[in-house]
């Protein structure tokens, strides 16, 4: 099931009163970063949610250590200070104390989801590991002793630096980063505690390098589609996705979509191929690849490219779209976006798109009206910025979510090449790949 | 003092406890002896461990008796019938020539191991295997135990597959017993991976494990041999065949004699992450009970 998701309270923005408004949301999360704690006004929101839909609470515990001129209200929430004046940070009794506080907060503030969350996992670390190690044994005690009908989602910060690292050691297959590996080991183990009382993992992504963007980097995508997949299917498990960067709904739909159809081992194995390393003298089995220095993003790449690659693993192509979108859209991912400007139009026609998926109605023609209107959105938008804002002074800045936006419609052309197969001719201005 | 390595006599043991009689010596070896005794009227396999004086005579006393207890402790709380099972008679010790013995007793189990039976076996007898095995772990995982050692030597069969001999189990919760000092515990050739992992001191790894060594069972059921002997070569012996698990991943091409339905389950078994197999017994089981009909 896909699930579109609003966040409240990390920084100004209409986007969840415009997705109301538009009744085009599942849920929302509720972030700590810049709201007083204990008020009231989130009652409402979370009883609108709480019987269809879903309302998480981001406790934001990945923000831990940063610097106190950033941390907003944080300190002001009973579970942060907590954690802060026991230096949970260092001691992991301290931290699933904390914990245990955090989630019986979430509960009384009317939670019928709770999340635990760990630190950031910046690489492999035994201290963090042993922290999010604290979480996950807490939030499964918890739930036992006080939670029996209260869903627990276990929050887990992954960097998109880690996400970065590949394995070359063994070209023939595409390896996991033991970094990465062991991470996955790590939340993926089943205990005594929480074999069977956790219900979910609540996945957020802190892009740290912003050099390194969601649709310019194969490896970066790879890994997470690995990532979702590993949660969700190996370990049946609903993954929730959050990004504390601005990507957009269309490049989670492709991440979907892609783990749905298995394209994700293709994947992994073009971006083995692309990242890695030669030698300059040639002396490597395989020629140097050129596609090495131009980083090309992976929306350039075509069909062909894709299979050309001897990629024993990759799956034939779907030839029904609507089954594999609507298995995508129906299957365990939930996708959440934190979406900086989002536009009611915008959720609008995506939801229409999942809802028409969901129903099975979906063929190519309608998939690709859709993605032609949103293109045809974006359009209007930079043109009316263009002519009607920029002019007078309103920063570029604004409005690069529009670009953003454009990237990830290329994306998920890109990784559903059944979309461009036919030039439909609406004149959406994006190129066909 | 004069070291006395051999086994007490079964006279002996008779001799000593009036509700141990039929004593008969089946095995020994390192610190244990196997005796098959009636033991309250019940047939049973009795167990006798020595206790060495101090550590230069063998492995840390304390360590054997922890082992001991512990040995008692995963066999009373982790019960399946498919797990050996402990028998109703209180633990003892026994001193003979000077020499410290502990004892348990174990229900006594009529049948050959997996490692005596002629291999391959029939595809759907491996499949059951493979399903008692889930469930004698599955009782083991519950508690957060692992068994460490799951190899055809400790499968044996009874009307039903059951996995013996937990005496090494372990629980990350009990870490503070000392283990097998640079050696990770387990037999060459079954352990995982993450077994061998020394920078994870042989302990940080968890139920997955276990499944992992239970997936080379599984495949030397259904082809005869052992499922790395393509990489590690015809003549290897259980150090390469380890070898070959750490640094190579599975591939089913190496078991050209698998049957097709059950190289997707053993590729997931086999796989040198741990996140990327099974998580559970329970997962496990119920793909073996879809392949049933099949094989």
């Amino acid at each position: 099931m896909t699930l579109v998701l609003a966040q409240d309270g990390y920084g100004p923005g209409r986007k969840l009163d415009a997705g109301l408004e538009a009744q085009v949301l599942d849920g929302c999360v509720l972030s700590p970063h810049y709201r007083q704690p204990l008020r009231n006004d989130w009652k409402e929101l979370i009883q609108t949610f709480k019987d269809a839909g879903l309302a998480l609470f981001d406790p934001e515990t990945q923000l831990l250590g940063i610097p106190k001129d950033r941390m907003g209200r944080l300190r002001e929430w009973p579970y942060w200070k907590q954690m802060l004046d026991e230096d949970a940070l260092t001691n992991p009794l301290a931290y699933a104390q904390s914990t245990q506080a955090l989630l019986t907060q979430q509960r009384d503030m009317g939670f019928s989801t709770v999340v635990a969350s760990g630190p950031l996992i910046s690489g492999w670390r035994d201290y963090e590991a042993a922290l999010l190690d604290a979480a996950i044994d807490a939030a499964a005690q918890w739930k036992k002793s006080h939670g029996a009908e209260t869903f627990v989602y276990v929050g887990v910060a992954i960097t998109s630096g880690t996400l970065r690292q590949m394995s070359f050691s063994a070209p023939a297959q595409p390896e996991v980063d033991a970094g990465l590996a062991s991470w996955l080991d790590r939340i993926t183990r089943p205990s005594r505690t929480t074999k069977r009382r956790l219900d979910g993992f609540y996945l957020m992504v802190d892009w740290d390098d912003p050099r390194y963007e969601l649709p310019r980097d194969e490896r970066v995508l790879a890994n997470l589609m690995y990532v979702i997949y590993t949660l969700s299917v190996s370990n049946d498990m609903p993954v929730t996705l959050g990004y504390t960067g601005l990507w957009s709904v269309l490049a989670m739909a492709a991440g979907a979509h892609a783990v749905a159809t298995g394209w994700h081992v293709g994947l992994r194995r073009l971006a083995t191929e692309k990242y890695r390393r030669h030698y300059p003298d040639g002396s490597h089995p395989q020629a140097p690849s050129r596609r090495m220095w131009l980083q090309e993003p992976l929306c350039e790449l075509t069909q062909t490219e894709l299979n050309s690659l001897d990629v024993k693993r990759m799956p034939p192509p779907p030839s029904d779209v609507s089954d594999t979108v609507a298995a995508a859209m129906s299957g365990r991912i939930d996708a959440i976006s934190h979406l900086s400007d989002p536009t009611a139009e915008v959720l609008h026609n995506w939801h229409e798109l999942r809802a028409l998926a969901q129903e099975r109605k979906l063929g190519v023609g309608p998939i690709r009206d859709r993605l032609a209107a949103l293109s045809d959105y974006i359009d209007e938008a930079q043109r009316f910025a263009e002519d009607n804002l920029l002019p007078y002074g309103a920063p570029r800045g604004r409005f690069m979510h529009l670009q953003k936006w454009r990237e990830a419609l290329d994306l998920f052309r890109a990784i559903a090449p059944d979309l461009n197969t036919v030039d439909n001719g609406t004149g959406s201005g994006t190129e066909s790949t | 003092m004069r070291i006395n390595r051999e086994s007490p006599p079964a006279n002996v043991i008779a001799r000593e406890w009036d509700d141990v009689t039929d004593v008969e010596y089946v095995a020994g070896g390192g610190q244990k002896s196997v005796y098959r005794a009636v033991v309250n009227g019940r047939d049973a396999a009795l167990k006798l461990v020595r206790v060495p004086h101090d550590e230069e005579e063998g492995p840390d006393p304390e360590d054997v008796l922890a082992y001991w207890r512990r040995e008692i402790r995963v066999l009373s709380t982790c019960q399946a019938d498919t797990l050996v099972r402990l028998v109703d008679w209180a633990p003892r010790a026994i001193v003979h020539d000077n020499q410290l013995y502990v004892a348990y007793a174990e229900e006594f189990i009529d049948g050959p191991s997996m490692a005596e039976m002629d291999l391959p076996m029939a595809p759907s007898e491996v499949v059951k295997l493979g399903i008692d095995i889930c469930s004698a772990l599955s009782a083991l995982h519950e508690k957060d135990y692992q068994h460490r050692d799951v190899k055809p030597g400790n499968i044996v069969y009874d009307q039903r597959y059951v996995l013996i001999d937990p005496g090494i189990a372990y629980s990350r919760e009990e870490s503070n017993i000392t283990d097998t000092g640079c050696m990770p515990p387990g037999t060459s050739g079954f352990r995982s991976p993450e077994q061998c992992d020394y920078w994870s001191r042989y302990d940080d790894f968890d139920g997955r494990a276990d499944l992992f060594s239970l997936g080379i069972v599984l495949a030397i059921g259904f082809a005869g041999y052992h499922p790395y002997e393509a990489i590690a070569g015809p003549h290897a012996t259980g150090r390469s065949l380890q070898a070959a698990i750490i640094r190579v991943e599975w591939d089913p091409s190496c078991c050209p004699d698998l049957p097709a339905p059950t190289v997707p389950i053993l590729s997931r078994l086999l796989r040198r992450h741990a996140h990327q197999r099974y998580r559970t017994t329970d997962q496990l089981s119920t793909a073996l009970e879809g392949i049933l009909r099949e094989v």
